[in-house]
């Protein structure tokens, strides 16, 4: 299935060529580990993960279009 | 007193009398400083109905017992008065270098009564102060206004000022310290302007005495290592790309206000986030006083029709400028913002006023022959040419200069400003982040996070993710975000740093680690529930205050675009924001009334009956 990602500030680094917006194949059945297996984001690097706008943790299963946006957590403003 | 200088500065501009005051040790302890004293003495001080025009307003610069310490982010002052936006009071906080000085110049708060016959400026130069005539400063803007004010006292003094627009009593304008600090919103120039008081100029000397001053400095290091590690394996994104670095949290939670408030998301948000700006114009980031984050921006345009040099654009700025009205040129932004800063007038209110003409004519109720010049979404010429014709009142200036409220009422649809008391929004959308609607509801300044900011749980994930489409359980942890901001706003504290390292993640963000800086500062011991006490005995005697001035439920309201449209796209589409439930519990948990009034037990267990 397609999905696209979208990976911004520090996480534009794990992107293909690194471009922040891109489609990406993934394996039917999979969730957000996987994803960021694929990317090769560590577990541990925090971030900001969303799905479709909401918030996701890594169980949250990736249906075919789906919009995945990952960031550095932020404050101020 | 440590912590304290224990000495306040009275200045009455009518009979340009000026006297030494002992600040009261219990007053002190109850209400802290900086915010606390300010609805201290607003409320001893002033009827609540005052004419914020009148010479029987006062305003109130107060710094805290944190200010100058070396406690990080210790570098904030207050000015509180009654507002001529709102009607209410203002709570209007700055950084930079000039409150400390203030500081150290002798005082903890200088209280400012009268209206002087000519335009004056007031220097304290460690610990003597004088009124001087400012004749020669009326009509120059901030910067020229610092620049001859340094020459004309001692170079190393620190100024702040108004511009044109508080001279001209601009409802928005503002008071800006080290030449690009603003204390902005609410209007707090223009009734410094109302006294013909231009400027303020500090010297001072020595630094600011501690209880433990050991101890202090070993807790001090103790909270900068702590921080320095953080920063190491994530960097802060506040040092990165400043606060406007928040645009991509925003657009893609799809709460950055756009088109007047009508839409989430912004096409053009790439254009106007804090990485485009760090790539384009930044030259160097600035640090206020003790601060290790240095959220500041310096930077320069030098795109035609658009140069200049100076400081920002922040976060609110961007989007007040910038989605809100459709623009997606930074140059044009970041030149808005300077000729802001130079005539001293507040970015949001200013931003959102021209987004809010910009849609009455789009509607057809405002023709661009009243404005003289097209005014079309997305115009950013327009911005520049409306934002100094409104610092000068010149024109349709004179009308913006207003605000968004009174502009939109005028031309008939007073729906169309997107406020709160009269009182424009900061750029976080209610309908997809619920407990920001109540924040700006209850806000004793009207439209702000500041006093209170719901982003840091329902949008950044500190100390934890609150989901942010729900409604349920905001009202107290709004009230417990509010508490810990008034305690932040009275320390002298940045609520940037506070709230992520001196705030324990349990308990309703318990201020922890403020209660042991005060305590190793001031030698008070405060306990912890004494300390949570006085930021609940602020807001509720900043309530009084609004109560007496006619304020009540029915004022604690969000306009109807945000509670009965739902967001028509992105990922909040749907929602409206569900203010009447959230204010409910919300009262409830202050011990407000239904309508909200603070109760008589209430009063009594704070100590604020009279
Ligand atoms: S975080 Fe920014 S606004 Fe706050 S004290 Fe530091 S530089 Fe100033």
């Amino acid at each position: 299935m397609d999905v696209q990602v979208k990976l911004y500030g520090l996480f534009k680094k794990y992107a293909p060529e690194e471009r922040q917006e891109f489609q990406l194949k993934l394996p039917p059945d999979s969730n957000v580990k996987k994803l960021l297996k694929i990317l090769n984001i560590p577990f541990e690097q925090e971030r900001t993960l969303l799905v479709n706008g909401q918030l996701a943790g890594l169980e949250r299963r990736l249906e075919s279009e789906d919009i995945i946006v990952i960031f550095s957590p932020m404050s101020g403003g | 007193m440590k912590g304290w200088v224990g000495k306040i500065l009275r200045v009455d501009l009518t009979t340009k009398k000026i006297k030494e005051e002992i600040l009261d040790p219990k007053v002190a302890k109850d209400y802290i400083g900086g915010r606390g004293l300010g609805i201290y003495y607003l409320n001893k001080e002033i009827d609540p109905g005052t004419d914020p025009f009148s010479p029987q307003n006062i305003i109130i610069m107060a710094t805290g017992p944190l200010t100058g310490t070396g406690a990080p982010t210790g570098a904030r002052y207050m000015v509180m008065t009654k507002s001529p936006l709102t009607g209410a009071i203002t709570c209007s906080n700055a950084g930079g270098r000039f409150p400390t000085e203030m500081k150290r110049s002798g005082y903890d708060a200088i209280v400012l009564s009268g209206r002087a016959a000519e335009p004056l400026y007031l220097y304290i130069d460690q610990g003597t102060a004088q009124l001087r005539s400012a004749v020669h400063l009326w009509g120059q803007d901030t910067h020229a206004t610092t620049d001859t004010l340094l020459q004309e006292t001692d170079p190393k003094a620190r100024v702040a000022c108004i511009g044109p627009a508080g001279e001209k009593l601009v409802l928005f304008a503002a008071i800006m310290n080290d030449r690009d600090r603003a204390a902005g919103r609410s209007g707090v120039g223009a009734v410094m302007g109302s006294k013909n008081l231009k400027a303020i100029v500090v010297k001072g000397k020595g630094s600011v005495q501690l209880a433990d001053p050991d101890g202090f400095k070993a807790f001090n290091k103790d909270i900068l290592n702590k921080y320095k590690e953080a920063v190491a394996k994530t960097p802060l994104g506040l040092t990165v790309n400043g606060t406007a670095g928040v645009v991509v949290a925003t657009q893609n939670f799809g709460v950055l206000p756009t088109k007047n408030w009508q839409l989430g998301t912004f096409e053009g948000w790439q254009e106007i986030q804090g990485e485009s700006l760090s790539k384009k114009f930044l030259v160097k980031n600035k640090a206020c006083y003790a601060c290790p984050i240095a959220c500041g921006r310096v930077t320069r345009v030098t795109e035609p029709g658009f140069e200049g040099e100076g400081e920002g654009p922040e976060y609110e700025t961007v989007y007040a400028m910038g989605s809100n009205c459709m623009i997606d040129n930074l140059a044009a932004i970041t030149k808005a913002n300077y000729i802001c800063n130079e005539l001293g007038l507040d970015t949001i209110t200013m931003g959102a006023t021209v987004a809010c003409a910009m849609e009455l004519v789009d509607r057809g109720y405002l023709s661009e022959d009243d404005i003289g010049r097209p005014l079309k979404w997305g115009d950013g010429e327009a911005l520049v040419a409306l934002t100094r014709m409104t610092g000068n009142r010149e024109g349709f200036g004179d009308l913006l200069a207003e605000g968004s409220y009174r502009l939109a009422e005028r031309y008939g649809h007073p729906e169309l400003a997107i406020v709160s008391k009269k009182q424009e929004f900061p750029g976080y959308e209610p309908r997809g982040a619920q407990a920001m609607g109540l924040a700006y509801a209850t806000s004793p300044i009207g439209g702000s996070h500041m006093r209170g900011d719901p982003a840091y749980f329902e949008l950044f994930g500190v100390p934890e993710f609150m989901d942010r489409l729900q409604w349920k359980g905001k009202g107290i942890v709004t009230k417990a975000f509010q508490d810990i901001s008034a305690i932040i706003d009275a320390a002298g504290l940045c609520i940037f740093f506070s709230i992520r390292n001196l705030a324990s993640k349990d308990l309703g963000v318990a201020p922890v680690g403020i209660l042991k800086y005060l305590n190793m500062a001031t030698g008070v011991n405060y306990t912890l529930e004494e300390l949570q006490k006085a930021g609940e005995r602020i807001i509720t005697a900043e309530r009084l205050f609004l109560n007496k001035a006619g304020f009540d439920r029915k004022d604690d309201s969000l306009p109807t675009r945000l509670t009965e449209k739902p967001m028509p796209e992105g990922p909040s589409k749907g929602m409206v924001c569900h203010i009447d439930e959230m204010l409910d519990e919300y009262y409830q948990a202050r011990g407000w009334t239904p309508n909200g009034i603070p109760t008589p037990e209430l009063l009594e267990k704070l100590g604020l009956h009279q």
